[in-house]
């Protein structure tokens, strides 16, 4: 039994790729310091959101109550009229972007930003999604990078250095393309050793993938369903690129 | 172990490198996926750097319970919102086939490990694959002992019916 089960899992799972304790290595160096983890806040938030809930819901009885006054929006109240509200926890900065809803409009056309003084490395990729929307965030060392967002009719991509085409999933692309960056340090270190291939396959973004590392020029190629249509910001605590992709 | 105690990342380094690879295929096995169990691992190494103040034994206990925080970021890995989208379910408990046709063959033997939940597939890791203690394994997998007993019991059942207890708890 023993042994038969044994080999089996020494067939089925095989030693890691010896970057990883580099870039473990790497990470303990820049002294980063774990995720809280969401599900540790999620108590804390969803007891602090059924709890703004309540006041708001109180605070829109009592307006209606009193004519002439302003009716705060549910959840959202003054804080004048709830000086005692408790704090909303917010995720930690890896996880935010997965839960910060967008309120900004979308756009469908070539998005430039960054500062344009900053070389920092990549040190996380990651999609989510939420309601309304889907999300890539690219997660830097430093200050967000001069970066080009462009859409394209096509879900084909070239490969920067190799020229080879990549097809992606989804009808419909955007280009990000992140000037002075890269996944490797200058000295030769990988700062990112996550996966260069998503297909999470939501609703708007089917498929994220690595398109180009090459003399400091990061690019992605992201594969969309819909209108193509995004919104794209900066966020600092860890500095990282957010791109939002419409997705109703 | 007393230099990475006392805050050296070196020596946490030299430490941990032992451990990455049982800690890789551990998280390999409980989510089926290579890239996720190097964010995993990664990320439990951060964790473990962090708690590493907490910990109570000598180095040949840092293993397991290295690895018990492994298995922990796996669960929670697991439990995100996203999970369920972005990974494969896991496949229905060798529905429509006897655990005995399950456990004809090599193939069908892993067949019938994949098919089993990610906490059983842990237990069988850790005791069979790792070769820990029972003591160790219930470490592991955040149980006490008694439950890691069962639970270990339990699998190596699902892939041999008729097993008996000692069998499966060999020593």
């Amino acid at each position: 039994m023993r042994d038969d089960v044994r080999r089996a899992f020494d067939e089925h799972t095989d030693d890691p790729h010896p970057a990883l304790r580099s870039a473990i290595r790497a990470q303990l160096e820049a002294g980063r310091t774990p995720r809280p983890g969401f599900y540790r806040l999620a108590p804390l938030a969803a007891a602090a959101a059924v709890f703004l809930l309540v006041m708001g819901s109180g605070y829109y009885l009592l307006s209606h109550n009193s004519p002439g006054k302003p009716v705060p929006v549910a959840g959202n109240p003054s804080p004048s009229s709830s000086p005692s509200q408790a704090p909303v926890p917010s995720p930690s900065p890896s996880e935010t972007p997965i839960y910060t809803q967008t309120t900004e409009t979308f756009t469908c056309t070539t998005v430039s930003g960054g500062d344009a003084s900053s070389a920092p490395n990549v040190t996380d990729v990651r999609v989510g999604t939420a309601d309304g929307y889907d999300r890539f965030v690219i997660e830097f060392d430093g200050p967000v990078p001069q970066y080009t967002i462009t859409p394209q009719d096509s879900s084909s991509f070239m490969g920067d250095a190799s020229g080879q085409t990549l097809q992606l999933g989804g009808s419909r692309g955007l280009k990000v393309v992140v000037h002075n960056s890269s996944a490797r340090s200058l000295s030769g270190t990988q700062t990112y050793s996550g996966s260069n291939d998503f297909k999470p396959g939501y609703q708007a973004l089917k498929e994220a993938r690595n398109v180009g590392d090459f003399e400091r020029t990061y690019s992605w190629g992201l594969g969309v369903d819909g209108s193509g249509c995004f919104h794209a910001f900066t966020l600092t605590g860890a500095d990282r690129l957010v791109i939002d992709i419409k997705s109703t | 172990m007393r230099d990475a105690l006392a805050g050296d990342a070196a020596a946490f380094d030299v430490l941990l490198a032992p451990q990455l690879g049982p800690a890789f295929r551990l998280a390999t096995v409980m989510l089926r996926d290579r890239t996720e169990a190097e964010d995993v691992v990664q990320e439990a190494a951060l964790k473990a750097w962090s708690r590493l103040r907490q910990f109570r034994g000598d180095r040949r206990s840092f293993g397991p319970w290295f690895l018990s925080v492994v298995a922990s970021e796996c669960r929670m890995a697991r439990r995100r919102p996203w999970w369920s989208v972005v990974r494969t379910p896991d496949p229905p408990e060798a529905a429509g086939r006897s655990t005995e046709d399950l456990a004809v063959g090599r193939l069908d033997l892993w067949r019938a490990i994949d098919a089993l939940d990610a906490d059983d597939r842990l237990a069988l890791f850790a005791y069979y694959y790792l070769d820990l203690p029972l003591e160790e394994a219930a470490r592991v997998l955040g149980v006490p002992l008694g439950t890691a007993k069962s639970r270990i019991y339990r699998a190596a059942r699902r892939l041999r019916p008729g097993l008996a207890l000692e069998e499966a708890i060999d020593r």
